[in-house]
């Protein structure tokens, strides 16, 4: 139950946030507690907090957020618009179930759900679907690519990267390559104020993909 | 135009006997005098999956390349390894239809056609692992619980028995099922059953080859009054307690017995409702192959909460243990430990990991397992190595009495928070076998495919093949030195069985679900295996 009051302080709120974040990705906590379990109350209080003002998004401001501020665009791709490293959001704000799971799903558990899409914006590390991990390559020549992975196996890798361009390279002709588990996405708990995030919320919600006849 | 029946009378008047008669028990069991044939499931009734073929070396294996393609009409996991008799291969079309193919061009010769009843549902796929021949006939079981004999030359059927439900389960009917190769013995043809997450109360089967009537039934969870109920609560709990086979067994000539893995009990997440052993899940049992009494058991993981099912083939061996030459039963376990067994008498010589596996600290003096307090099944969960899905599971492994060494298709790094009656969580990534290629996304840490080969005398690790991601495939070896496999990542390769040194791969464009076989026709090896739901076949240019 959420026990926060009603008028706390916004500012206060960010920074409680931001503390469990840092805390978490300090690892400062280490009795007992796993990650999980921390990354959950981090979900919780922060939804809490954002829950208990009430805060009301505007998705027309959202979208202009989207496309200008928020700068998401130079990653994720809405209908036409965007770049195509990132996932796709067109239909981000359709419920996918949870059937699939955070490994399965390509948007992962947030899809549909305005607490994942928050928490997203706020800790992108905080669950990252298998499908958005990103890749890095060195080739022998030093040139270092980053990408979406799209897959590798033993003997081959096959991304996309931040040009939005389909890239494969045969691992023995690489001087480095890692799967990153982390994700690529800022953090956008110190660029945005939690009106913004509510107004970007409610813009994401707001796709779900066209129409079905 | 050339009519393909005018081909393949051609093909049989140019190449000699190409259908298959005459495979006497005989000939089965001295399979390793006719390495052109592959008789059975694992090549010869020791489940050793070794080929006595040695056209394919590690100098040559480079030049292997494509013969035919066979594409199979059945969108279903393609899990087959096939027969191959006097030049015509047979294999099956998933579910259950089994087709004949000049082994040279894979052409078709023959299809029987076989549609199970609607009502069957086994677990985990509608599949089908092999075949077996005696005689002139092929036999067959199928995922609806019939065990069919089939006319290698035309095709036609012989026989169909309906396999007895047993009367503790009428309810679990659609549940009962074959989905392993038969294992012929004598006059004999052998099969269990496949089910045991649905309730069922296992067995193993002998049927007469020539008219299909139940020889004995050796049930794999003891009633009342039978050594092992008392492994099981008071009560009815035993009627359901699951046991089912779903994977070849294998036989010894000397000893005239047969070795079978039994797996999972029912409600593995439950275990506190099935207090007791719960013999004779995840154990081995020694059957009289003429009777089906009960000589000997081992069970790998007693009071399993796990899902460690111990369908794995048996793989029988001589070696010298300890300085004495010994006849020993070599078994790479769903739960991580690699087991040497006397095969006479079911002592337990050693156990040792073959992947990280955190539940066990050993074994007590009679070989039962210690479990490491806590590493077990709780309500808040626990961590534990290797994962649900097993170090190994279904898909065979190797031994080769040309290198002495056991070699083992596994999965490292993988594991799972096992809860208390509710379904284990995965901790990496761990997925089922599917037909077509999936998107890899893993890191090692999260679970990786891998080959092992161990020296089973000192279970001494020699080498590994390590792959990028998880594998469902079988290992074949052959005298050449040369080790076939393959993974969901869709590449079959061969290995030189000594090193482990990558000799050859192919991308075939699906996941590789099935053991490799190999066979001769005309001097010339060929190296077959399924992949994706195609049958492809080998050999040098």
């Amino acid at each position: 139950m959420c026990k926060v009051p009603s008028q706390v302080n916004q500012d206060w709120l960010r920074v409680s946030s931001l503390v469990l974040i840092l805390i978490l990705k300090g690892g400062i906590l280490t009795g007992g507690m796993s990650i999980t379990v921390l990354r959950t109350c981090i979900f919780a209080l922060t939804a809490c907090a954002l829950g208990a003002q009430q805060l009301t998004g505007d998705p027309a401001r959202g979208q202009a957020l989207f496309e200008g501020k928020g700068e998401c665009l130079m990653c994720h791709r809405v209908n036409d618009k965007g770049s195509r490293y990132g996932p796709d959001l067109s239909t981000i704000g359709a419920s996918r179930g949870r059937g699939g799971g955070p490994n399965i799903s390509p948007t992962g558990t947030a899809a549909g759900d305005p607490k994942g899409l928050e928490l997203a914006m706020l800790d992108p590390d905080a669950e990252v679907a298998l499908a958005n991990r990103s890749v890095r390559v060195v080739t022998k020549d030093g040139t270092v690519i980053t990408g979406r992975l799209l897959n590798h196996d033993n003997f081959s890798v096959q991304f996309i990267d931040t040009q939005s361009k389909l890239r494969a390279f045969m691992k023995s002709d690489l001087k480095e390559f890692a799967v990153l588990t982390k994700s690529p996405m800022p953090s956008y708990q110190d660029k945005l104020n939690a009106q913004e995030v509510a107004d970007l919320v409610s813009y994401l919600i707001s796709l779900k993909g066209p129409s079905k006849p | 135009m050339r009519h393909p029946l005018l081909l393949a009378s051609l093909s049989a008047s140019l190449w000699g006997p190409l259908y298959g008669q005459g495979v006497t028990f005989d000939r089965i069991l001295n399979a390793d005098k006719e390495p052109q044939n592959w008789l059975t499931y694992s090549g010869a009734v020791n489940g050793q999956r070794h080929s006595e073929l040695k056209q394919i070396t590690p100098a040559n294996a480079k030049n292997l390349e494509l013969q035919w393609v066979w594409q199979s009409k059945s969108l279903e996991k393609y899990e087959t390894t096939s027969l191959v008799v006097d030049g015509v291969l047979y294999t099956v079309e998933a579910p259950d239809t089994v087709v004949a193919l000049d082994a040279t061009t894979g052409k078709t010769f023959w299809t029987f056609p076989y549609t199970p009843a609607a009502d069957a549902r086994p677990c985990c796929g509608r599949v089908n692992r092999g075949l077996a021949i005696l005689g002139d006939t092929i036999f067959m079981g199928t995922i609806d619980a019939h065990l069919i004999a089939i006319d290698a030359a035309t095709g036609k059927q012989v026989w169909n028995t309906e396999i007895p439900t047993p009367a503790e389960t009428p309810e679990a009917k659609g549940r009962y099922g074959v989905t392993h190769a038969p294992l012929v013995v004598k006059d004999k043809v052998i099969v269990g059953t496949t089910g045991g997450d649905g309730g069922i109360r296992g067995y193993i089967d002998a049927y007469d080859a020539k008219t299909g009537k139940q020889a004995w039934r050796f049930y794999t969870i003891p009633a009342p009054g039978e050594p092992g109920n008392e492994s099981w609560p008071p009560g009815d709990r035993w009627k359901t307690g699951g046991g089912a086979v779903w994977q070849a067994g294998a036989y010894d000539p000397e000893s005239n017995l047969t070795f079978w893995g039994i797996g999972n009990p029912s409600g593995t997440h439950n275990p506190d409702q099935r207090v007791g052993d719960n013999l004779y899940t995840d154990s081995v049992v020694a059957l009289d192959a003429d009777t089906g009494k009960l000589k000997w058991y081992y069970q790998f993981t007693p009071h399993d909460d796990m899902d460690w099912d111990s369908t794995q083939v048996p793989v029988l061996a001589d070696i010298e243990w300890q300085g004495k030459p010994r006849k020993v039963m070599l078994w790479a376990n769903r739960n991580g430990i690699m087991y040497v067994l006397d095969r006479a008498s079911g002592q337990f010589l050693s156990g040792k990991a073959f992947v990280q596996a955190n539940w066990l600290s050993g074994f007590d003096e009679k070989g039962r397992p210690m479990r490491v307090p806590g590493k077990v099944a709780t309500p808040e969960g626990s961590f534990i190595m290797p994962t649900m899905l097993g170090a190994t599971n279904w898909y065979p492994p190797s031994f080769s009495p040309s290198t002495g060494l056991f070699y083992i298709p596994g999965w490292e790094n993988a594991g799972v928070i096992n809860y208390l009656g509710k379904t284990s969580k995965d901790t990496g990534v761990t997925p089922m076998a599917d037909v077509k290629l999936a998107p890899n996304y893993r890191t090692d840490a999260e679970g990786f495919g891998v080959v092992r080969a161990f020296d089973p005398k000192t279970g001494e690790k020699k080498w590994e093949y390590k792959m990028g991601d998880t594998t469902w495939a079988g290992v074949l070896t052959t005298a050449g030195d040369v080790l076939f496999s393959g993974g969901r990542e869709g590449y079959f390769y061969a290995l030189n069985a000594r090193t482990g040194e990558m000799l050859w791969k192919v991308p075939l464009g699906g996941q590789i679900n099935s053991g490799a076989m190999s066979y001769s026709v005309n001097g010339k090896q060929y190296v077959a295996v399924a992949a994706g739901t195609s049958l492809f076949a080998f050999a040098l240019r």
